[in-house]
Order: C-alpha cells, then sequence, then structure tokens
C-alpha cells in the first residue's frame, strides 16, 4: 500500500487504520451503487415520447410500456405474451396501441394517442376480418407511399437546376477571384513603376553628388576658412614636424609582417593589398619587398606624389570612396594606421561595412590607432593633432568591428614608453602609475572576414 | 576588464513564476557567492524581466569561461547554441515525455525535439548537472560527460517572504484545505485528485468539511477533464480551480492548507512538495518518477496511483494528529537536505574540476595577455 520510506512512520498501523477506511468505502460505494440502480430502474419508465419508448430493447421496451400506460410492472404471463408477440414480427406500435387502448389503461390519464396503430392491433388480434382490415389499411398507407413518391421525385428533378445554379456559383466565384488577383498585379504592377522611377533619379543625384565630390577632391584640400584652419600644405608640415624618422615608422610596421604571414591565407598574397592613408608609402614598400601587392590611397596629393617617386602604386582620394568603388570580394588586405581616429563614427562605420564588403573570404583588416588607457596618450598626446575627433578606447573599437561582422579579431597593445624611462617604483601604486601613464600608447585590431 | 571568472547562464525561455527561470536566478545568486561573474541570457526576455535578464544576441562567447545552458523543452536556438565556442555545462530539468500531450500540437513538438536535442548534445557539452536523480540517470544514459545531481532549484529565500491575504481567501475559511500546486496536466493527473476527492467526502472525515484547491493554470482539454470530473462527482463547492496565482498569495495557501496532495504520473523534480514541507504541511503522493527521490524519508508515498487510497489515507490523517506531526517533522528534515549552503559547497567543488578548462579558456579568449 505504502512505501516503506519514512522511519518516522508506524506503517502497520496505518495500513490497518487506512484498510479499515477502505473498506468502509467499499460498503458505502455498493449502498451507493445499489441506490442508482433503482434509481435507473425508475428512470428507465420514465418516458418522454413515443420514440423513445419504441427505442427500447425487447424486455425494457414491454416493461416500460406497460408502466407508461399501465402504471405497473408487467405481470409474468403479458410479459411472455408480449416479447412472443414481437419476436413474432408484430411492431412496437401495434403493441403500444393495444396496451394503450386495453379496458385498464382508458380509465387512466393518458399522455400519448395511437389510434392508427390501435386499429392495427386489433387487425392482429381477429383471425378473418383482421386480414381485411389489416389490408384496408395497407391500402391506406399506400396513399400515404404515393405522396412520398411524389415528393421524392419532385426532389430529384431539381438535382440538375441546382447542380446548373452550383456551376454558375463556382464561375462567378472563379471570375470574382481572377479579377481580385488582376487588380492586385496591376496595382503592384503600379506601385513597382513608380519606385523604379524614385529609384532611378535617386542614382542619378547620387552619381552628381559623387561628381561633385570628385572635383572638389581633384583640386586637393578646400581652401581653409575661419572654421577650418587645415589644409594640405598645413598638414604636410605639421606630419613633418612631428613624425619620427623613417627607421622608427619602419620598426614599428615591421611588426606585422609575421602577423600577414599567420593569418592571411597564402592563396590571398597575390591578390591587392591596399592602405588607406598610406602617408609618405612605408608600409607599401615594405609590403612590396615581402611579396604582397600594395596599393595605396591618401587624400593629400604631395604624399601620393612622395609615394610614386618612390616607385609605389598610389592614388590620391578618400579611402571611403575608393573601397565603394571596388568590387566585392577583391582585396586581400585593407590597412589603415592612424586613420580611424580622423573619422566620424558614421564614416568609421562605412569604412567597415565597405571593408567588409571589398575583403576576400579570409581577408584581413589592420586598423592601429591611439590608445587612451595610457592616460598622457589620452589626455594630451592625442590632441597635439588638431584633426583628431576623439579616442577611440580599444573595448569600443573591438565592438565595431564585432557588430559589423568581422572574426577572429584580436588586439595587440603597442608602443610602451622604453624600459628605461618606466617607474622603479615597485609598490602597488607605483606599478598602477608606470601601466597608465607608461603603458602601450596605440593599439592594433586585426580582423579577418569570415571565411563562409 | 574584470579578471573574474565569467559563468554565464542561457534559458532558451523565461518568464515570471516559471521554474526554470526561477532556477537561473537561484544559481546566478549562487554563482555570485562563489565569486563568479554571471548574467542571464535567453531569447527576447520579456519586459518586466530585462532589469535581469538580457537577450541573446548580446552574450559574447569570447567573455565567457563556462556557460550553463538550461533545458527543459526543445527550441528552435540549438544553431545558435552550437556555434558558441566556449565550454558548456548542462542543466538538465527533465522534458515532460511528448506522450502527455495531443499529437501533432506545438508542446509534444517541442517535447520530441528537446528529447532529441539533448540526445545530440551530449558530445558538445564539458559536463551536466541533472536537478534530480531521474534526470541524472536520463544523462548517464546518453553518454554525457562529468554529470553530477544538484538540486539548482530550491530558493528558500523566496519561499520566506511576505504572504498577504489574498481576496479569495474567505473561500479557504472553515475548511481543510487540501493543496496541489501546478499547472492542470494530463501528466499530473488532477482528476485523480477530484476523484478522490469525492471519496473523501463519502467518508465524512471528523472535522472542517474539506476542500481540494488545485492552484495552477488549466491546459485547455485537461482543464475540461478535471471539471467534467468535478461535475459527475457533484464537487462544485468542494472544488476550487484557481488559474496562476501570484507567489505571496501562494505562500499565504500553503500557510493555511492542512495537506499537500500530489497525483502526478511523471515529474522531472516536483518543487511543490519542497515547498508544501518548507511551509510544514504533510505530503501525500503517488510513488512515481522522480518523487520518491525528492521526498527522500518524508512523506507519505503510495504504491498503487488509486483515489481511493489517497481518500482513505487523508481521512486518517484529518483525525489523526500525531500522524501529522510526525509528517511535519520528516518533512522538516528533508527541506535541510536542500539547504543552500550544502548546495553551494557541492556546486563550488564540481565546478573546480571544471578549473583547467576555464584557463584553457582564459588562453583562447588572450585576455590576460594582449599587449606584446
Amino acid at each position: 500500500m505504502f512505501q516503506h520510506n519514512n522511519p518516522s512512520i508506524d506503517y502497520d498501523n496505518l495500513e490497518q487504520a487506512v484498510a479499515a477506511r477502505l473498506a468502509r468505502l467499499e460498503t458505502l460505494s455498493s449502498e451507493e451503487q445499489h441506490t442508482r440502480s433503482d434509481q435507473e430502474h425508475t428512470a428507465l419508465f420514465n418516458i418522454d415520447t413515443l420514440e423513445d419508448l419504441y427505442a427500447l430493447d425487447n424486455e425494457d421496451f414491454i416493461q416500460a410500456a406497460y408502466h407508461t400506460f399501465l402504471g405497473r410492472d408487467a405481470d409474468a404471463e403479458g410479459f411472455q405474451h408480449h416479447l412472443k408477440l414481437l419476436e413474432s414480427g408484430v411492431s412496437r406500435s401495434a403493441i403500444a396501441a393495444g396496451l394503450r387502448y386495453s379496458r385498464p389503461a382508458r380509465s387512466r390519464p393518458q399522455r400519448f394517442h395511437l389510434r392508427r396503430a390501435w386499429l392495427n392491433w386489433i387487425a392482429v388480434r381477429t383471425p378473418v376480418i383482421g386480414r381485411a382490415l389489416e389490408a384496408a389499411l395497407a391500402l391506406l398507407t399506400i396513399g400515404n407511399i404515393k405522396r412520398t413518391l411524389l415528393q421524392v421525385q419532385r426532389q430529384l428533378s431539381d438535382i440538375p437546376r441546382l447542380r446548373e445554379g452550383l456551376m454558375l456559383a463556382e464561375h462567378e466565384q472563379n471570375r470574382l477571384r481572377q479579377d481580385a488577383i488582376a487588380h492586385v498585379e496591376q496595382s503592384l504592377a503600379q506601385t513597382m513603376k513608380a519606385w523604379q522611377r524614385d529609384f532611378q533619379s535617386l542614382k542619378d543625384e547620387n552619381r552628381e553628388l559623387r561628381q561633385r565630390l570628385a572635383a572638389s577632391s581633384n583640386t586637393g584640400f578646400t581652401a581653409p576658412t575661419d572654421d577650418d584652419p587645415v589644409d594640405e600644405d598645413f598638414y604636410l608640415a605639421f606630419e613633418t614636424h612631428f613624425r619620427g624618422p623613417d627607421s622608427l615608422i619602419r620598426e614599428r610596421l615591421a611588426f606585422y609582417l609575421p602577423i600577414l604571414e599567420e593569418r592571411l591565407p597564402r592563396e590571398l598574397k597575390a591578390a591587392p593589398s591596399v592602405d588607406i592613408g598610406c602617408g609618405r608609402g612605408e608600409w607599401l614598400s615594405m609590403l612590396g619587398g615581402a611579396g604582397y601587392r600594395p596599393f595605396g590611397i591618401d587624400l593629400n596629393n604631395r604624399n601620393v606624389t612622395t609615394c610614386r617617386e618612390r616607385g609605389l602604386d598610389a592614388e590620391q582620394g578618400d579611402g571611403i570612396e575608393w573601397l565603394r568603388s571596388q568590387a566585392s570580394d577583391s582585396v586581400a588586405m585593407v590597412t589603415a594606421f592612424h586613420v580611424i581616429e580622423h573619422l566620424s563614427l558614421a564614416a568609421l562605420n562605412t569604412l567597415l561595412v565597405e571593408t567588409m564588403r571589398v575583403l576576400k573570404p579570409g581577408g584581413l583588416l589592420i586598423v592601429e590607432t591611439p590608445n587612451p588607457e595610457n592616460l598622457i596618450t589620452a589626455a594630451h598626446h592625442f590632441y597635439t593633432d588638431p584633426t583628431h575627433r576623439h579616442p577611440l578606447p580599444p573595448t569600443l573599437c573591438e565592438f565595431l568591428l564585432a557588430y559589423r561582422g568581422f572574426a577572429d579579431i584580436r588586439s595587440h597593445r603597442l608602443h610602451p614608453v622604453p624600459e628605461d624611462q618606466r617607474l622603479t617604483d615597485q609598490t602597488e601604486t607605483g606599478r598602477l602609475c608606470d601601466t597608465l601613464f607608461n603603458g602601450p600608447r596605440d593599439y592594433a585590431m586585426v580582423a579577418c572576414k569570415p571565411q563562409n | 576588464m574584470s579578471d573574474r571568472i565569467c559563468i554565464h547562464q542561457f534559458a532558451p525561455t523565461v518568464a515570471t513564476g516559471d521554474g526554470v527561470t526561477h532556477s537561473a536566478f537561484y544559481v546566478q545568486k549562487l554563482l555570485r557567492r562563489l565569486g563568479y561573474q554571471s548574467g542571464i541570457y535567453s531569447h527576447r526576455p520579456p519586459f518586466e524581466l530585462r532589469d535581469n535578464v538580457d537577450d541573446m544576441h548580446l552574450f559574447d562567447d569570447r567573455s565567457c569561461h563556462l556557460l550553463l545552458v538550461h533545458h527543459s523543452m526543445g527550441h528552435d536556438l540549438d544553431q545558435w547554441l552550437t556555434r558558441l565556442r566556449c565550454p558548456i555545462i548542462l542543466v538538465y530539468h527533465n522534458i515532460t515525455p511528448p506522450e502527455y500531450f495531443p499529437e501533432g500540437s506545438g508542446p509534444y513538438f517541442f517535447a520530441k525535439k528537446g528529447l532529441s536535442q539533448l540526445k545530440a548534445w551530449a558530445d558538445m557539452c564539458a559536463g551536466a548537472i541533472g536537478v534530480s536523480e531521474l534526470n541524472t540517470t536520463a544523462l548517464n544514459d546518453l553518454g554525457y560527460k562529468n554529470v553530477v545531481t544538484l538540486p539548482l532549484l530550491v530558493d528558500f529565500d523566496s519561499l520566506a517572504g511576505t504572504a498577504p491575504r489574498p481576496p479569495w481567501a474567505d473561500v479557504c475559511a472553515t475548511r481543510s484545505v487540501l493543496l496541489s500546486v501546478g499547472r492542470l496536466a494530463p501528466n499530473k493527473r488532477q482528476d485523480l485528485l477530484v476523484d478522490a476527492m469525492g471519496y473523501l467526502l463519502r467518508l465524512r472525515p471528523a472535522g472542517p468539511r474539506p476542500l481540494l484547491f488545485l492552484a495552477g493554470n488549466a491546459n485547455e482539454s485537461f482543464g475540461e477533464t478535471v471539471r467534467r470530473r468535478i461535475r459527475h462527482w457533484g464537487l462544485e463547492k468542494d472544488v476550487v480551480i484557481s488559474g496562476l496565482i501570484e507567489d505571496g498569495h501562494l505562500r499565504w495557501l500553503y500557510q493555511h492548507s492542512c495537506l499537500y496532495w500530489c497525483a502526478s504520473e511523471h515529474e522531472g523534480f516536483c518543487m511543490p512538495l519542497i515547498e508544501a514541507q518548507y511551509h510544514r504541511l504533510p505530503v501525500v503522493a503517488f510513488s512515481s518518477s522522480n518523487i520518491p527521490d525528492t521526498l527522500g524519508e518524508s512523506g507519505l508515498i503510495i504504491d498503487d496511483p488509486d483515489p481511493r487510497l489517497i481518500a482513505a489515507t487523508t481521512a486518517h490523517l484529518l483525525e489523526t494528529e500525531t500522524e501529522r506531526q510526525t509528517l511535519q517533522s520528516s518533512g522538516d528534515r528533508n527541506v535541510r537536505r536542500y539547504d543552500e549552503n550544502t548546495l553551494l559547497r557541492q556546486l563550488k567543488t564540481y565546478l573546480q574540476t571544471f578549473d583547467h578548462q576555464v584557463a584553457a579558456d582564459r588562453d583562447r579568449t588572450g585576455r590576460y595577455d594582449e599587449t606584446r
């Protein structure tokens, strides 16, 4: 009965007590069953319609008919007699009528009238005349049958008309459906035409704007205004003043060559690699020397001239525009050293979207920018260049790359202050200050376009 | 960036009042007590849970050292899940067998899918936690590695909140309330409880007239089955189907009931049994699925799923206070098995077995040596 899992319970006592209640339940159930079968018995004789009565099986029918018409149980003799009649083929309605119009039944209030069935009953019980009566009654029913036949014939003759109506309705439905489809197709075609017109005019507008932009770029930097004092000459002078010696730049860029060897698929080496903001071409020449196919883009015409004088392939223009004009999956590598800190968020976003598009699967993007984790860089050196917008924390940069679908993003903290200039205080505060002030001053993100 | 180890959780769906969601919050509490950084991610969490659950698209597998994935029903997020690069530990809450749902219905499809996903993920997971012995057995049978039983479900803090008087409290006044908590569903067999109630009332036990309180939402067709049984017995005034009840009112109900009834045929754990025992309710249940394991050495477990046995046992318990007290004491002892500190120790020991994987994962993310 129970699982004996609970050591605190006396299961023998418990099972005894429960068994006693189960036994009581059994007694109560059988009593209830008895009462219920009595109720069911009474319900059996509670007949609402003659159809209910005729639906009962032979024995129940006889009992129910006795109760309905005579208000008592059938006596054994009467029961057997009627049972025999039923078995010999006499109809239930005839037997019911016989009981209904019997002498004891006539003295009782009755709900049902069965006159024709009573005549049938007489016919069944009367030896000679009965046959004739039965035949006469049968003749009477012939009239009924005839009427029914006529009705059926009329209904059958309606069938072709109904079928025709159905076909017409179906045809009408098809026509309406076709009209609706034609209407939708027409309005779709009109909408498409309107969109094509809009699209064409947007394309024209776009082309015109590009032409205007190209025309303005071809003249180099726009003339300085009160708002924008930075012209091409100024920036060249600025770069010359602040940039380090060529050897230092080459030494720093050399860091990336082993990364290319490791991460750029060998088969992409022969495809073009573009360096946006190529400056005077230090990286282009290093790439060429290592067997790559470099190409440079720079806004500054003089830088481009310098590159070309050194025999390097470079073009003056806007890097983003250049990317836009390239076919998808056509470039092995895009590099941008100290470029993204000059861009608005919208432009940086476009740069990433276009780079993702033009890179071949497995191709690399390398960006390098000042590292604001070094507080002196973030608070001071960054603003030495007046064209810098704002520092880009490495986490933001990494998120932007991931958001735009780049994979295998690796960050590299670069160019800390030389060891001999670092703080020597080995206290926790000293080490923290050393990291914050003398830690890596630049960082790079290297990411690739997923293979699939 | 923090250098704390991140152990996040993923639950395909979350909802207020849902058992798996409660479990995820409880696990988060335990993980944070152990010093881990821990977030919960889900597919489109509902607005009211947005403060505590993030959308799965914000999940970054590179910053996660271990991911606990709750599994209690099939879902369509398997492609996303199987592409994650962090080690995964499956937390298996059991799946109601599909045969308890109408063939061709949504729950039927997802129960079947859930079972095939469970089968397919054995190799993918670094470990697995069964929240009950029944689940652990299923995981071992499917070949999962590093399987452990940890009942990561019972947050006693959430049971100990306030218990405001519900507006329908009068229904329970002057009656001996027999409580059963959980959605009305074929595997929970509340129809048998209604039959038991019919038999119990025939026995006319001494004391206030019993009232059966079924607290939980009704599955449409099974709800009708239960209502038909109620009409059959004429128990319209003796059985209450309340629908979903808010936590505070449920606590009130536990506190104002006499006995807890459970006729379930299939339960992965059956949290309400422990909730009832926490509120010192004697428990009468049929022996099925995980129920004997959940009850341990407490409660009364009936071998044969016969409603007359529940009725006869209940009539005896209602009339015998000492027997009820014995069940209360054994319930108290059973509740202590799920004590938070015990569980915390077990969880800590289990997670330590993944230390080497966490270390390897740190190298993978490269967070600790980014500067060259």
